[in-house]
């Protein structure tokens, strides 16, 4: 038994080990020489350097990447997340005669590939001339991220008893009042789950931002891309960008794990 | 107090109608939008004035072997990265839930390649898979097997292509069997054990039977998922070489960015979300009988 024991850990350890490569080469490779990340055989001792790092923004407004991803990403979020918080306490608390349909809905949205709307986002907001404004990126992605959030919190609410909320207003709270100072604060653990969600598909979101901005309201993975539109590609800051696009999202989920694991696998498992 | 009591009146609907009007106008309005464009031949040429062509948009989608073609692609895409995946999240699910206390730190690392961006994924494959200075062709040299050019290789690029998501999205199918495998009950294992089952026995016929519906939903969302994709073809081949790693999405982009037939893809759009909504029914009403049962 205790052999066995031994055996599945060397197995999972080494697949583990396996699916974390490409994330440590990326990084590994980020901090060589430019010369040194194209040698064959690989560079596995040497002294570690910014210089791709310093490359990337002398090559490309990275910085000016940087902050669009972040604002969009903001944006979208908390919009996203007040309008779709409110549905869903809405959807648990009160009786809807199309329920099963409104979940049905919502599904579905969660279901058709966002290519689908990229035309008619594209013909509109080109006759609006919206096209390469981060505002115009944010509400594209409230899109994909409201009916998320919907979903994610209708079932947190759902769990959470109603009677507290009765309660405060037998002790004279309006049911807004009750709603605000009793259920939200219990929801926040699905509040942080949802606006992960949101955050990280914004922040990691390219066909959108590839079609629908242009040099003002371009995002970090769309700069990242550029790199290997190139003949030449130059891994060593192709590497250092991945690294900085990927770097927060990584340090996240090692903060949040809870959340992430909580969010990720709702609706999958009550 | 009045404006207080005429809010709590009517909660339901200023709670529930804000996301109507947004989902109208950000969901409803551009697929409406859409459909219109479908009836019109609009190109580069006819910006101004798209002429009213009715369904002929349709009717060359159904006749473009192209498009068939990058369905084809698309369901060998996603059929074996989901057999690729499931099996591996399988395998892995097991072990950790196995390794108690590890476990936790393992699933923060499990979890990761999930997490990185797809831009950053396609190319961090990109340099590993590159002939001249990646690595993968170098410890093929080492083991004394030839090199090859898997990105530019009409027989190997979409199964690399398949590789890569596997990759990224093993990580999710272990985590929700993971969390599927410790909601399950200990009764039927312990008389299980008791009758003398073996290992393969109870997974067969006590495992895999209790997690059917978790699953299930997992299925449904990595097809969803596998359908999307996008970023790391894109970025890895971009769609090559010449059309061997087109799937669905990118023959849209190309169709749609690349050679300006908007009216066109909006055609074939909406014959995808039309796929799409009948699988997801079809999905959701299996789910529910799952359910009810």
């Amino acid at each position: 038994m205790r052999q066995k024991t031994t055996v599945t850990a060397v197995l999972v350890w080494t697949a583990t080990a396996i699916f974390l490569f490409p994330i440590f080469w990326i990084m590994f490779t980020s901090v060589k020489t430019p010369v040194q990340a194209f040698q064959i055989p690989p560079v596995w001792f040497f002294r570690p350097t910014l210089e791709n790092y310093v490359a990337v923004f002398r090559s490309q407004p990275f910085g000016h990447y940087f902050w669009n991803s972040a604002t969009t990403a903001a944006t979208s979020t908390i919009f996203s997340l007040t309008v779709g918080t409110a549905a869903a306490y809405s959807l648990a608390r009160f009786r809807f005669r199309a329920q099963k349909s409104i979940s049905f809905v919502i599904f579905l949205t969660r279901m058709v590939p966002p290519v689908v709307l990229l035309v008619p986002f594209f013909i509109l907001f080109r006759n609006l001339n919206w096209t390469d404004t981060p505002a115009a990126l944010a509400f594209s992605y409230t899109a994909f991220n409201l009916p998320f959030v919907i979903w994610l919190m209708w079932g947190f609410f759902k769990e959470i008893p109603y009677e507290l909320e009765q309660a405060a207003m037998i002790d004279g709270a309006s049911a807004f009042g009750a709603m605000v100072r009793i259920t939200l604060p219990l929801a926040r653990p699905g509040l942080a789950a949802a606006s992960i969600f949101a955050l990280m598909n914004a922040w990691n979101e390219f066909l959108f931002a590839l079609v629908l901005t242009g040099p003002n309201a371009k995002t970090l993975p769309v700069g990242a891309a550029q790199f290997v539109t190139q003949d030449a590609i130059l891994w060593g800051p192709v590497m250092a960008a991945g690294t900085m696009i990927m770097l927060p999202l990584i340090l996240f989920t090692v903060l949040i794990q809870k959340h992430l694991v909580r969010g990720l696998t709702m609706g999958a498992i009550k | 107090m009045k404006l207080s009591a005429w809010l709590d009146r009517h909660m339901k609907w200023i709670l529930f109608g804000p996301a109507v009007l947004v989902m109208a106008a950000i969901f409803l309005y551009p697929l409406a939008y859409a459909f219109n464009l479908s009836l019109h031949d609009w190109s580069f040429f006819t910006l101004n004035d798209p002429p009213f062509v009715g369904l002929r948009n349709y009717g060359n989608a159904l006749r473009d072997l192209e498009l068939w073609s990058a369905l084809g692609k698309t369901g060998i895409f996603v059929g074996i990265g989901l057999i690729l995946q499931f099996s591996i999240g399988m395998a892995l699910a097991l072990g950790v839930d196995k390794l108690g206390r590890q476990g936790g730190l393992l699933t923060t690392l499990l979890v990761m390649p999930m997490m990185v961006t797809p831009v950053v994924v396609g190319l961090g494959w990109k340099f590993i898979l590159d002939y001249n200075f990646g690595i993968f062709n170098y410890v093929r040299t080492v083991l004394g097997i030839q090199p090859v050019a898997v990105l530019s290789s009409s027989r190997w690029a979409l199964l690399t292509m398949t590789l890569v998501d596997t990759w990224q999205w093993t990580p999710f199918i272990f985590l929700v069997l993971l969390a599927g495998l410790r909601s399950l009950p200990h009764e039927p294992y312990e008389a299980a054990i008791v009758d003398g089952a073996g290992p393969w026995h109870i997974f067969s016929r006590i495992t895999v039977p209790l997690l059917k519906p978790v699953l299930v939903v997992a299925l449904v969302m990595r097809m969803a998922g596998a359908a999307k994709v996008f970023d790391h073809i894109f970025v890895l081949t971009g769609g090559g070489p010449g059309t061997a790693t087109e799937v669905v999405s990118l023959h849209l982009y190309r169709k749609a960015f690349q050679s300006y037939e908007m009216g066109y893809a909006s055609a074939v759009a909406l014959l995808l979300t039309l796929l799409i909504a009948l699988i997801s029914w079809w999905a959701m009403r299996t789910l529910y009988a799952e359910s009810e049962t």
